[in-house]
């Protein structure tokens, strides 16, 4: 017997879809809900590999024999659940511009800081999340460390926007 | 009663199917409308950059080569649509307490005004960015102005002189 002839299980049927698609598009997968997710996720992973970031950096202007090159990238893949995340990171020097009160990235040699770009990506991704920031060089803190504010009671942390501020810090007093 | 057992069930059938489609049709448009809205948002980060940069460039040229009111307009090919970018440069006044929005002029003022807007064929000014830049520092120190390292642009942008100021004026 086919469901055409019967028309109680063909309604049942219609109406058991109609409540799973309205749950499933309104409730539980709402537009643009896996995007957010993975935005979140991939957020919180950028500022994870800042660390990794920092370490290589020290290790390239430190103790590498060869000079940095401009611009460096390093493409990373971290793979979550079933999402692999790829980050890609994009590092230049740049110059702190008193008119734009804003870093710019430059190729300059003489550059006193880093431009960190770390473009955080996945499968399907409508657009990559983009993060950006400038640190102090590590070249440039070998010849003349930055002190740490004695005053601070601030946890030490060498991330790299921690290592600006207390550059700014030291700078301003 | 024997048609109304006969029929009740093949009616809610296709109410509910009408349903179905109706909420799938509304999923697919809300997905639409976020991707849109998603891209159209991203590329106005860079676009904005790009418009800044050139009213640096304006303000620390020797002679401002900007016209008044300064048009221009890029077409992007996105992954979901293609996306109009635009802009509109004049200038305004200093900024003042109680002042609601910054009203544009061609006076010769250091502050830029900038309204940049982008977004796709139906919606064209999706999202709106309002911004004053104060050149003063960079008028008079034009020389401290650092060039910043250029990304490739994709497409040359052109700037044109644009009669909308003079006719609401």
């Amino acid at each position: 017997m086919s469901f055409t002839q019967r028309p109680r299980t063909l309604a049942i049927a219609a109406v058991t879809v109609m409540f799973i698609t309205a749950a499933l598009t309104l409730f539980l997968l709402p537009p643009g809900s896996l995007d957010t997710q993975h935005h979140y996720v991939v957020g919180e992973m950028m500022h994870e590999h800042l660390a990794a970031i920092d370490q290589r950096l020290q290790e390239l202007e430190l103790h590498s024999e060869a000079p940095m090159a401009c611009p460096t990238t390093w493409v990373d893949t971290i793979k979550q659940g079933r999402t692999a995340y790829e980050l890609r990171a994009e590092i230049l020097f740049a110059h702190f511009d008193p008119l734009r009160n804003d870093w710019v990235p430059t190729c300059n040699e003489q550059a006193g800081y880093y431009a960190i770009r770390v473009e955080g990506s996945w499968r399907g991704a409508i657009v990559p999340r983009i993060l950006e920031l400038a640190s102090n060089r590590y070249a440039h803190m070998a010849l003349a460390p930055v002190p740490y504010p004695e005053d601070s009671n601030r946890p030490l942390n060498t991330s790299p926007q921690n290592r600006l501020e207390a550059s700014e810090t030291a700078e301003t007093q | 009663m024997t048609n109304y057992t006969r029929f009740l069930p093949r009616i809610i059938t296709v109410l509910a199917l009408l349903a179905t489609a109706a909420l799938m049709t509304h999923y697919t448009t809300s997905l639409r409308a976020y991707r849109r809205m998603t891209e159209a948002s991203s590329l106005i980060n860079h676009w904005s950059a790009a418009m800044v940069e050139l009213s640096f460039q304006d303000a620390t040229g020797a002679t401002p080569t900007l016209p008044c009111p300064a048009i221009t307009q890029r077409i992007h090919d996105g992954r979901h649509a293609t996306y109009t970018l635009a802009a509109t440069i004049t200038r305004t006044q200093a900024p003042q307490p109680g002042m609601a929005q910054p009203e544009p002029t061609c006076d010769d003022t250091p502050y830029y005004l900038l309204e940049i807007t982008s977004g796709w064929d139906t919606n064209p000014q999706a999202v709106r960015v309002l911004m004053v830049q104060d050149m003063l520092k960079a008028r008079e120190n034009p020389e401290l102005l650092m060039l910043p390292y250029l990304r490739n642009e994709p497409v040359p942008y052109t700037v044109a002189a644009g009669s909308r100021l003079e006719a609401h004026q």
